[in-house]
Parts: structure tokens; C-alpha cells; sequence
């Protein structure tokens, strides 16, 4: 039965939960002067004959009433100025089966299948009511309209104050258009310009710092588990996030901080889900997928999805939307320059960028011999200008607004810090992979438990390069800001390091990008 | 914890990089009686670490606090940074939110020493002389203190680069120290 507020069934008279879509029949022709006024397409309630209300307390007498009306509304179609009315999102615009379930000719229910069916699912999905696994096979539903379909129906008919019956009509159609139309624009967001990329970019990296809870936003693995240690229940915790976790529903996580986009999935939809999270990174994947979000908004929704991931297109796996450290395979390929500049390393606060460059900032070169499982051996960094006083301000993940002296401190302070279970297991892992309790690691070592850890470093010390030995003297216990850039290079790993700004600036190349938008 | 200088409450925290995290507290700060006077906060906690009455800074940053009436932040940037105020005579100010750094997983208790000091010196010159600011607070304020974490808010701003040191110093210092509860941060 339904409860007060809820509106009457789908295919019965009474208000639109929401307006309904706008007509995209030809418009009604302008009357002459004088002329009776024809009856415009109806913009707001849908009536038809009245259905007299049961007294309150007849339960009987209403659920008879409601019986009837459904059966007649299902019979009896819209009137011809109600079937003006047509779907008008470009999700739902156009496809034969839902026009009709929008005018009740019939209904979508319980058996239905086919593309309108799976238009109907992605719209749910997309609403937050999955129809459940056994309706979706690697990211893409079914376009069978069973029992978890159904079920979805319904719970979203609840949200929506409409009558809980699990058949797709006018109302709960008119609702899913709607939420189509109030979703992300599909034309470009911004112009394709260098200064409206850069913007984007440094705001967006702005918001990859803010609003975190338990269930959005960018996490790194180590914050997350400190939260989970605190409250499990809200937190929860799978070891297997340890290498990335973002929206299950559009990707799929093929390596360690490296996601692709699913068949059959929306790339703008996938990068916008990365951005908002539940997600599990760090600071080099969540530049990319900020740059990535960048072009999305330069090219436009529909551009960015035929590219780079479609529902309804296909688009090779090869060209479908990536996100991993290597920028180079994604779709920032050939859209970002990678530049070097000549700087002085000591000149902070003067570095010839721009706003929304992508930097990096070398800690001590030897920073990982230290700690060869910190977070610290740089700063990927986005530019965002400068402030009232005049200073040169970057953003990386989990540092909004920081000064490049500010950056330093902050290294400074997490080379000097002791080594912990982080690094530990980092060595274990790279040169005593073979050992039983690294190949069966037990909870302590998951947990990266500094003593334990420390215990089996101790053990398999020898099978670890002397420079990462602690008494090896081959690294500093503790810097001073100013050692960052006069140590000399360092290699590690056949990479040579040199503390501070490194001079290899990444920028789109708006060129690039314009190509991508859709020709008006 | 309540003393002379005022009373510092743990309020929340806020991950930052790993295994930084930003502990937030409710600080009230009490100016002298009769004389306008610094009081000054660590930014980054070491514990078993008090402040050090001399130490250098490389870059001096002024902040003004969004809140109830005027209140200016300085902030002493160098690994340990400090963030100092100038209370006027009978002063009462409190700052919602006031950022200092930890790295690594929280103790349950901190102890936080507050100094104040008859004047600051940066290079043997008032902190006052080199800014081109008021810094004078009100004497009574009540200010959202969280900007201080995020650099887009400063407003006046003296030395700064990779090799930049200056003296700070403090004149008459007095200490106070604060046993925190950091409850299950």
C-alpha cells in the first residue's frame, strides 16, 4: 500500500514527481488573434478522469480503487497530447522501447530485455541502485529486466516518493530522464585553451584534498588502515587495497596502481567515479587522473566517451580510458608536453611555470635508501599561482597550497623520521621475495608491525644491498633543508636523482586537445 | 588542559601525506595584564621535544584569521615551525581549529608548550618592523585558525629560499606547558 507522500502508480494519473522532460514534438502552432487558445502540452501535472478517493479507512475500498486504476491506465493510453511529450536525455532520448514504456505503451516490466532495458540499468546504476551481479557481466548489465532489475525499480521508485511497483512508465521514466538531464554536461565543460585547462586542473587538484570520508574521495593506502585500525566497521579494509581500489563498477585494477575502464562503461563517467571515490592512490595516480579529468571537461562528455569508453559504442581495449603512473599511457598521450626547463635549484618561489603545470620536487637523493618504502622521495605537484603576498604555491595529494619552502620542510621531516615497517617490508619484498614469511605473510607483516618487520630484516640482511644497511654509513641519519640540493646526484635503482625542483614541467598542449572537441 | 597562558583542547585530525597528520585544537590564549606581549605555538609536535627560545626561520608568514575581530597569525617557517601572535594588554582570543603537524601515529597524550616572550626578534630586529602589517590583535577575538594550513591565505610575507636563514629570537621568554588528550586519534 502505498505511504503518505508516495505518488500513485507509474502509469496513473497525478503529479509528476519531478517536471516532466520537455516536449520535443513540433511546438503547438501559435494561435491567431482572437482564436481559441489550443491546449499546450501539458508542463506540469498529468490528468485524466478523476478516480474518486476512498474514505481514509477503507483499505478495501482503496486497494480496489488503486487495482482498477491500474489495469484501466495500463489499457487505456496517453492522449495525444500527452504522447508530445517524449524522453529528452541523451541517454533515454529516441530508444523505441522506453518512448513507448514513457507513454505507457507498455510499460517496461518484469521479462522486458533488450537495449532499452540496458539503458534503463546503466540509469540506475548511475542513480545508486545496482540491479545486482548476476545483471552485470564486466561492467556492462544485461538488458534483462529480472528479478534484481526489478528490485532496483522499485528501491529507487521508493527513493522517489512513486509507487513501488518495479514497472517502468511515465513517472518513473520522467524521473530517470530528468536525473540524465541534471547529470554531468556532455558538451565541453571548458574552453580548450591553456589558461582554462591549467584552472581545471589546479582546482581540481584542490579538491582531491578536501572531503574525504569513509566512502569517497582519494585515500592513500596508510591513511586509510589507520582509520580502519580505529573504527573497523565504518572503515572497512581489504588487504588487496594495499595496490589500488577505485570504482569496481567501471574498472578493473590489471597492476599495482593501474585501472582500466571496463567494456560497455562511460570513460567521463569512470574518471569522474575515480575522482570522487571510493578510491585508494596515491599522489602520481591522482595527477593523471586530475590531468585526465582536465580533458574530459575540455573535450566535452560525448568527445571524451567516444574516444576513450562508451555504453553504447565500442571502443578498442587499447584506446579505452587508463589510469596508472605512466602518463604516457593514457590518454594524456600526445595531449601534455613534457618540457624541461633550466632553473637555478635554489631559485624557489621564481620557477617559470604556469598555473596548473604538473612539477616535481626531488627529496635528498638518497632519501630511499633511508626509507625505501616512503612516501617522501618526492612532490609530484600541480601549480596553482600565487597568493596576496606573492608566493609560488603547489598542490600534490594530501599538501593543498604549499610553498616550495614549505615542501622542503616537509621532506626535511620525513627523511629525518626513523625507518618503519613501510621501508622494511619494502626491502623484504624487493630482495628476500623468496623468504617463507614474505611469499605467506602473516598479519604482523600485512600490518607492516616495525618490530616484526625490523626482526625479519635483521634475518635476510644479507640478501639486502650493503648501501641499505643501516650502519652502512652510505646515507645520512639526519639532513638539514639546505642538504636537499647541494648533495650531489645520486642513483638508485638506475635512476639519478638530484634534490629539489626538477625542471621537467608537464602542460597540455591545447592544440591537441581541440582536435578531440566535437565540431559544432 | 587549562594554564596560565590559556587552554588547549584536542578537537580532531586530519590525514595528510602519510604518516603526516594535522591535529587540530581549540586554543584560548590570555594576554598579560599590562603589556602587550607574544605568545607563541609550535606547528609540528615532537614529543620530548620542548621549543627552542633560539632558533632561525627561513621565511616569516603573516596570516589574518577569518572569525569575530581582528586576529593576525605569524608563522615562523622552518622544519619546526612556530606560529607566534601579539596580544594586547588583557587580551582573550581563541582559535577554532589551530593546525599542528605530527608525524607518524599519534600518541594518546601531548604535551604542548606555549612560550611568550616581551618581544621576537627576526635577524635582531622586532617582528613588527619587518612586516608590512598590522599585527596587533584584538583584544578579544574569536578566529577560525585552520588557513594556517593552507598557504593560499597568507597575506604579508619576509624572507623565503632554499638557503635563507634568520634569527629568531625571544626577549623574557616564559613557558607553559599543556598535557594534551588526544583521545583516539
Amino acid at each position: 500500500m502505498a505511504s503518505a507522500g508516495m505518488a500513485a502508480p507509474d502509469s496513473a494519473e497525478g503529479h509528476l514527481a519531478v517536471a516532466p522532460a520537455p516536449a520535443r514534438g513540433p511546438a503547438p502552432a501559435v494561435p491567431a488573434a482572437g482564436a481559441a487558445t489550443p491546449s499546450p502540452a501539458p508542463a506540469t501535472p498529468l490528468r485524466r478522469g478523476p478516480v474518486p478517493a476512498p474514505p481514509p479507512d477503507d483499505r478495501l475500498g482503496a486497494l480496489l480503487a488503486r487495482a482498477v486504476d491500474r489495469r484501466t491506465l495500463q489499457r487505456k493510453p496517453l492522449t495525444a497530447e500527452e504522447r508530445q511529450l517524449d524522453l529528452s536525455s541523451w541517454r533515454y532520448a529516441g530508444d523505441p522501447d522506453l518512448e513507448a514504456a514513457f507513454d505507457n505503451n507498455p510499460a517496461l516490466r518484469r521479462k522486458a530485455k533488450g537495449l532499452g532495458v540496458q539503458k534503463l540499468q546503466h540509469g540506475l546504476i548511475d542513480a545508486g541502485f545496482h540491479p545486482g551481479a548476476a545483471s552485470v557481466t564486466a561492467g556492462i548489465p544485461d538488458g534483462k529486466f529480472g528479478a534484481g532489475t526489478e528490485a532496483a525499480v522499485r528501491a529507487f521508485q521508493g527513493k522517489h516518493k512513486l509507487y513501488a511497483d518495479g514497472v517502468v512508465g511515465r513517472k518513473t521514466l520522467a524521473v530517470l530522464d530528468a536525473l540524465a538531464l541534471e547529470g554531468p554536461a556532455r558538451a565541453p565543460e571548458i574552453e580548450a585553451t591553456a589558461d582554462a585547462i591549467g584552472a581545471h586542473i589546479a582546482a581540481g587538484m584542490t579538491s582531491a584534498n578536501e572531503g574525504a570520508t569513509e566512502s569517497s574521495g582519494v585515500w592513500y593506502d596508510y591513511n586509510y588502515v589507520a582509520e580502519h585500525k580505529k573504527n573497523p566497521a565504518r572503515y572497512r579494509w581489504d588487504d588487496d587495497w594495499r595496490a589500488g581500489l577505485a570504482s569496481p563498477s567501471h574498472f578493473i585494477r590489471t597492476g599495482w596502481m593501474d585501472w582500466r575502464l571496463r567494456k560497455g562503461t562511460s570513460a567521463s563517467a569512470g574518471i569522474r567515479a575515480w575522482l570522487k571515490g571510493l578510491t585508494i592512490a596515491e599522489c602520481t595516480t591522482t595527477i593523471v587522473a586530475v590531468e585526465i579529468d582536465a580533458l574530459r571537461a575540455a573535450i566535452g562528455d560525448d568527445a571524451f566517451d567516444s574516444h576513450f569508453g562508451s555504453e553504447t559504442s565500442a571502443v578498442p581495449e587499447k584506446e579505452r580510458l587508463r589510469v596508472c603512473q605512466r602518463g604516457r599511457e593514457t590518454p594524456l598521450l600526445g595531449k601534455i608536453e613534457w618540457s624541461t626547463v633550466s632553473t637555478d635549484p635554489a631559485e624557489a618561489g621564481k620557477r617559470p611555470v604556469k598555473v596548473g603545470d604538473w612539477t616535481y620536487f626531488y627529496n635528498h637523493p638518497k632519501y630511499l635508501l633511508k626509507h625505501p618504502g616512503g612516501a617522501w622521495q618526492g612532490e609530484n605537484a600541480v601549480y596553482l599561482g600565487t597568493n596576496p603576498s606573492g608566493q609560488q604555491l603547489f598542490s600534490g595529494l594530501g599538501a593543498t597550497g604549499k610553498t616550495e619552502d614549505a615542501l622542503h620542510d616537509e621532506m626535511v621531516k620525513a627523511y629525518n623520521l626513523e625507518r618503519d615497517g613501510a621501508d622494511y617490508v619494502s626491502l623484504l619484498s624487493t630482495y628476500a621475495s623468496n623468504a617463507p614469511e614474505v611469499r605467506k605473510p602473516n598479519r604482523r607483516f600485512l600490518d607492516h608491525d616495525v618490530d616484526y618487520t625490523r626482526g625479519l630484516y635483521e634475518k635476510y640482511k644479507a640478501r639486502i644491498p650493503k648501501q641499505y644497511h643501516e650502519e652502512s654509513g652510505e646515507y645520512d641519519e639526519t639532513i638539514k633543508r639546505e642538504d636537499i640540493i647541494s648533495a650531489p646526484e645520486y642513483e638508485i635503482d638506475k635512476t639519478k636523482r638530484k634534490g629539489g625542483f626538477v625542471g621537467d614541467i608537464k602542460r597540455f598542449i591545447p592544440a591537441e586537445v581541440a582536435k578531440l572537441r566535437p565540431v559544432p | 588542559m587549562t594554564g596560565a597562558l590559556g587552554a588547549i583542547r584536542f578537537t580532531g585530525l586530519r590525514r595528510l601525506r602519510p604518516p603526516r597528520v594535522e591535529l587540530r585544537f581549540e586554543v584560548t590564549l590570555r594576554g598579560a595584564e599590562d603589556r602587550r606581549r607574544w605568545v607563541i605555538l609550535p606547528t609540528t609536535l615532537r614529543p620530548g621535544h620542548g621549543q627552542p627560545q633560539r632558533r632561525t626561520a627561513h621565511t616569516v608568514e603573516a596570516y589574518e584569521l577569518p572569525g569575530t575581530n581582528r586576529m593576525v597569525v605569524c608563522v615562523l617557517r622552518s622544519e619546526d615551525g612556530v606560529a607566534a601572535l601579539l596580544l594586547p594588554a588583557g587580551a582573550e582570543l581563541t582559535l577554532d581549529g589551530f593546525p599542528i603537524a605530527f608525524w607518524g601515529p599519534p600518541p594518546a597524550e601531548a604535551e604542548i608548550e606555549i612560550l611568550s616572550a616581551a618581544a621576537l626578534l627576526i635577524d635582531g630586529e622586532p617582528l613588527e618592523d619587518r612586516m608590512a602589517l598590522d599585527l596587533l590583535c584584538d583584544r578579544e577575538a574569536v578566529a577560525d585558525a585552520s588557513p594556517l594550513e593552507d598557504q593560499r591565505t597568507v597575506v604579508e610575507s619576509v624572507g623565503g629560499g632554499l638557503t635563507t636563514r634568520m634569527t629568531v629570537e625571544l626577549v623574557d621568554p616564559s613557558t607553559t606547558s599543556h598535557g594534551v588528550a588526544l583521545g583516539d586519534a
